[in-house]
């Protein structure tokens, strides 16, 4: 099958349909977002986002940060307070032989990190970040918003929300995600993340139904929720304006026959081919595999500016699962961005000798990180540190920011550098995201993120 | 031409307007202005508090949400009569709870009540389901009709006006909460739909009751509050 692209007509048909939804937003645009976005928008727009969560809180010694267990040997744990436990690692099955760190292109690296490893060269490591909380749903909506929650309740729009809303309503589908929670409070309604929990779920919603109507009929239908929803648009509810929109544009987008993009069970050789990629079961399509797929078309297709997905779960690991489990489960994670990025650099960039992991920027992450020292059930329980990586379009590989030699504390960096100073910032995900918009041009704190971007990571 | 006569229809885009005269709810406690609060508490410009302009009520109030996905089922089967979105005896909105919005307790807690891209459209596909099932099995005038209560098959605006709008009375009554009079004006609408349903499917009358009925579960009216 020949990869399909949306033309400039079609993209402007959808606009049609999903312009109107623009018109109103959920809530309304605040007073000082929309102030913002008239003073600064995106300048950069070549520009394309995938955040990869892994569900659970990863341990980042095993992967992204690990510690040498020269310099930090077992006997002198009640000094280092850090207790490595790679001899604990239950290997049988893995496909691993060493179950201790090892060097990938002059940056130490954990004994799951899986194929991720190839791509040290694109790669900024951020490592001793603070999170600032030991509860899942905090650290979660912390790095998806930048803001820490009330409660548990986010505040603020997803990052990924802000991406999508300055680069424009464009796509048909600007912020689409699996998975992954999505927030929307002050964006315009057409930024707000189509969210779907499979690949399934996605084809169904840009298929026709089971039952579908004949077209005069269905036109005499879509006439009277028009008008309602235009009464709604110009002096009514906002909300009920919002929502006849949403269902227009669902019916733009069933009539645009997007679904054949993403049926990745189909025996075209195209996705058969893709399915062995990204070694992916044409009967799991709930898989992360499917999902790292789905972001590459709905990307590469022009269909979506963001996307975010779950790479990886059954990260939790407070007692000996974490010998078993993490390792094989973060490395699952590992494995599927690696192939991610294998995918959209195979991928010409329009025309421009550049390819699209050069645009795409991958941001992969998890709540927090586990404990320095294994608990009394074999396990690691929840620690306030936090590490990330950002990978591809925009950023400068390297190895920034280090979690303490004493505890895996989070240590303050020069925010230039990335280097560790005692004078600098404890890095949390606000920097990160602040960096993120700065790579679309976005220089004013247009999300109110009240930080400093972290400008180490970008080229 | 229909499209101009729909716009006509709902000028003033006073639809979806409580009927004037009509309240819900308990009485308003009627103050004197010169023996109740505005006539000894004024406010700092000295307009008295009695009467300042009461907020505008569509600025006023939470915003609106959608019905959970338990609730928009059983609302369902509530204005049908039994009938569900069902594929093969699946139910489909169980099927699809996760997608719209449906809590695991495990990484969520709450449900997502956005009436998003994904709930119109599932929505749309579960109004053509049930519809198309609802008129199907009420098309030969049974007794225990929930729909086509009023009308039988044979009856369109022109052959027995009064039936059909006594019926579109009953099924905004039925799927809206909206007890409309007979010559209220935000009833026209929904006349337009079935009479130019029936008029473009070459005297249909089923396809124009199916459209109305479609039209009244895609409306924000039934799964939005």
């Amino acid at each position: 099958m020949a990869r399909k692209n949306l033309s400039s007509s079609r993209r402007e048909l959808l606009l049609g349909g999903l312009g109107a939804a623009g018109l109103v937003s959920f809530g309304g645009l605040a007073g000082p977002a929309s102030l913002a976005m008239a003073s600064n928008s995106a300048t950069n727009t070549d520009r394309y986002f995938v955040f990869c969560y892994y569900s659970g809180g990863w341990d980042p010694l095993l992967g992204i940060d690990p510690k040498d267990p020269d310099q930090f040997p077992d006997e002198l744990r009640n000094e280092t307070l850090l207790q490595l436990g790679y001899d604990n690692l239950a290997l049988a099955g893995t496909g691993i032989t060493n179950p201790f760190p090892d060097t990938h292109d002059g940056v130490l690296l954990g004994p799951y990190i899986g194929n991720l490893a190839d791509w040290t060269h694109r790669t900024a490591f951020i490592r001793g970040m603070s999170m600032d909380t030991l509860t899942h749903e905090v650290g979660r909506r912390r790095f998806l918003t930048g803001k820490s929650p009330s409660g548990l309740l986010a505040r603020g729009s997803s990052g990924a929300t802000w991406l999508a809303s300055l680069l424009g309503a464009e796509h048909p589908v600007p912020n689409l995600s699996a998975r992954v929670e999505a927030y929307n409070v002050d964006q315009p309604a057409w930024a707000t993340a189509l969210k779907v929990d499979n690949v399934d779920d996605l084809l169904r919603a840009l298929r026709p139904g089971d039952i579908d109507i004949a077209p005069e009929e269905r036109d005499r239908v879509q006439a009277l929720l028009d008008e309602f929803r235009d009464c709604h648009v110009v002096g009514g509810r906002p909300e009920v304006a919002n929502a006849l929109a949403a269902q227009g544009s669902a019916r733009v987008l069933v009539n645009e026959g997007l679904d054949e993009l993403f049926d990745f069970g189909s025996s075209d050789p195209a996705m058969v081919s893709l399915r062995e990629r990204f070694d992916l079961s044409p009967n799991d399509l709930g898989s992360p595999q499917a999902q790292a797929a789905m972001a590459v078309t709905a990307l590469t297709a022009g269909i979506s500016r963001c996307v975010s997905i779950e790479v990886a779960n059954g990260l939790d690991t407070h007692f000996d699962n974490w010998e078993t489990d993490q390792g094989p489960n973060q490395m699952e994670g590992h494995d599927v961005v690696a192939a991610l990025m294998a995918e959209l650099d195979s991928i010409p960039y329009q025309g421009t000798g550049s390819t699209w992991f050069d645009h795409t920027t991958i941001i992969g992450f998890s709540e927090f990180s586990r404990t320095a020292l294994i608990n009394a059930n074999a396990g690691r329980d929840h620690s306030l540190t936090g590490a990330c990586f950002v990978a591809g379009g925009g950023v400068k590989a390297g190895v920034y920011g280090e979690s303490s030699s004493v505890g895996l504390l989070p240590q303050a960096v020069d925010l230039q550098s990335g280097v560790v100073d005692p004078n600098g910032e404890v890095v949390k995900p606000e920097h990160i995201l602040r960096a993120l918009l700065e790579s679309c041009g976005v220089t004013d704190d247009v999300a109110d993120l009240r930080v400093e971007p972290y400008r180490a990571i970008l080229a | 031409m229909l499209t101009a006569l729909l716009l006509g229809l709902l000028a003033g885009c006073g639809a979806d307007d409580d009927p004037p005269g009509e309240t819900f709810g308990p009485e308003p406690i009627q103050t004197d202005p010169s023996t109740g609060p505005g006539s000894y508490l004024d406010d700092a410009h000295g307009t008295p508090l009695g009467e300042v302009d009461p907020p505008d009520p569509a600025e006023d109030g939470r915003p609106m949400r959608r019905m959970d996905i338990d609730q928009l089922n059983a609302s369902l089967r509530a204005v049908t009569g039994g009938i569900g979105w069902e594929i093969d005896g699946v139910d489909q909105l169980e099927d699809l709870a996760s997608t719209l919005g449906r809590p695991d307790y495990e990484q969520s807690t709450a449900e997502d009540l956005t009436p998003s891209l994904l709930f119109q459209k599932f929505l749309d596909d579960a109004a053509n389901a049930t519809c198309e099932e609802l008129v199907a099995r009420e098309a030969v005038g049974e007794p225990s009709n929930v729909f086509l209560v009023h009308v039988s098959a044979a009856d369109t605006s022109a052959s027995n006006p009064d039936a059909v709008t006594a019926n579109l009375q009953h099924a905004l009554l039925r799927f809206h909460g909206n007890d409309l009079a007979a010559d209220d004006a935000q009833l026209e609408s929904w006349r337009w739909l079935f009479d130019t349903t029936v008029e473009v499917t070459g005297g249909d009358t089923l396809a124009g009751w199916r459209a109305v009925c479609i039209g009244l579960i895609t409306h924000p009216d039934f799964a939005m509050y």
